[in-house]
């Protein structure tokens, strides 16, 4: 049997304790990250494995604008 | 990253991540650059008579060769074209016709029109804006069945290639589009002044829903907005309901309630009040003038037309409407 004195105790418990905290800290902060690159993985094999599959026309399409440009315009200017 | 876009063609402006497809379904950013899916890749191609559309007042009797592609900018609980709309490209069956093989086939079956219609044509503005530019050429009108949901700057630029349109005004709250569309009124009705600002001859047509939009008194106010903004020679086809897609609660309209919108437009000053999917004689023209009867119709197809030139052959007041293909 697996016997720990008091203080033995006290410190898996205060590891274990750490040990989720940290965990906790990796998900939250990681969380966003990875499920943005697995999200960002899953569309392209979508679109690789299906969409492109499918004889679908890819014209390039009118009225759009990419993002960055339109931050950038509506950023305020500062003189 | 610099890979995400904005599409802006209709007011939900998807902004999109690499790969992603826009809510319409197909309209996809590929490295930074958005990508028509359906340009070309219509699901749906047919003959149909332009009362079908419905258009009561451009060229009556005339063949419409109607083409659509899946998805929409809309997500209507009541859409009556579920299944096209609501689909996606990749799991759709779709036939391979270019701008230049529909405008073959319209001369070849006869047609005086091509009509954009069944989903939202919006989504497939490029294959639209093409096809319109061709069939201009070749003589022909075009006409657009729309649920009006797109933005000003594409509306301009397609406007003067379009002869008609019969834009979906679905009700008169911003409620209703909010929680059954999944869209705004606002832009729906500047897309109905910025039509009719720029010459396109108009119809409206308004699926009236038991319990959801059948108000009598928002059914007046949509038709005095109308009149005071698309003007009273606008013709409004009310049209009867059935329980489709994600509203089968809901009974079908009942006759009386389109009755009750009928009358409800005429009084608000629109001349020309229609019922629609259903066999009565709300279908017909009467003059506004003198009140006889101008356009027999049964169904979508015309029975008698006395027309002449445009006007009423009894009282010789000019009946508004596109009556040549000049």
């Amino acid at each position: 049997m697996f016997r720990l004195s008091d203080k033995g105790w006290l410190r898996l418990a205060i590891l274990t304790g750490a040990l989720l905290v940290i965990t906790n800290l990796v998900m939250n902060v990681g969380e966003e990250y990875l499920r943005e690159r697995f999200e960002g993985m899953r569309r392209k094999a979508y679109f690789e494995n299906v969409i492109s599959r499918k004889g679908l026309s890819l014209k390039e399409a009118r009225h759009w604008r990419s993002v960055e440009d339109r931050e950038n315009q509506e950023a305020p200017v500062i003189k | 990253m610099g890979t995400e876009v904005q599409c802006t063609l209709c007011p939900t402006e998807c902004e999109l991540e690499n790969h992603q497809v826009g809510g319409c379904k197909v309209r996809i950013n590929r490295d930074g650059t958005l990508y028509s899916l359906v340009y070309g890749k219509p699901c749906a191609v047919q003959v149909d008579p332009i009362e079908k559309k419905p258009f009561y007042h451009v060229l009556p009797g005339a063949k419409a060769f109607s083409i659509a592609t899946v998805g929409c900018v809309l997500g209507c609980k009541f859409c009556q074209n579920w299944q096209i709309s609501q689909a996606l490209p990749e799991e759709s069956e779709h036939r391979d016709l270019d701008p230049d093989e529909v405008v073959r086939g319209a001369l070849y079956y006869g047609c005086q029109t091509v009509t954009y219609t069944y989903t939202e044509p919006t989504v497939f503005y490029e294959y639209m804006y093409d096809t319109a530019l061709l069939v201009r050429k070749f003589g022909l009108l075009n006409s657009v069945h729309t649920c009006g949901y797109i933005n000003q700057e594409p509306l301009r630029e397609l406007a003067p290639l379009l002869n008609a349109a019969d834009v979906d005004l679905k009700a008169f709250t911003e409620d209703f589009y909010g929680r059954i569309c999944g869209g705004r009124l606002k832009p729906v009705l500047e897309a109905i002044v910025t039509l009719r600002e720029m010459g396109v001859w108009l119809e409206i047509t308004n699926l009236v829903i038991p319990t959801l939009n059948d108000d009598p008194k928002e059914i007046r106010d949509m038709c005095r907005w109308l009149v005071e903004n698309a003007g009273p020679d606008t013709p409004i086809h009310f049209s009867r309901f059935f329980p489709y897609y994600k509203l089968k609660n809901l009974p079908p309209t009942p006759i009386e309630t389109l009755n009750m919108a009928q009358q409800t437009a005429r009084e608000a000053g629109l001349r020309y009040a229609y019922i629609g999917n259903i066999r009565q004689s709300g279908e017909n023209t009467y003059c506004p003038s003198c009140g006889k009867l101008l356009i027999e119709r049964i169904g979508y197809f015309v029975k008698q037309n006395l027309l002449q030139e445009g006007a009423c052959p009894y009282c010789k007041s000019s009946i508004a409407g596109v009556w040549d293909q000049t």
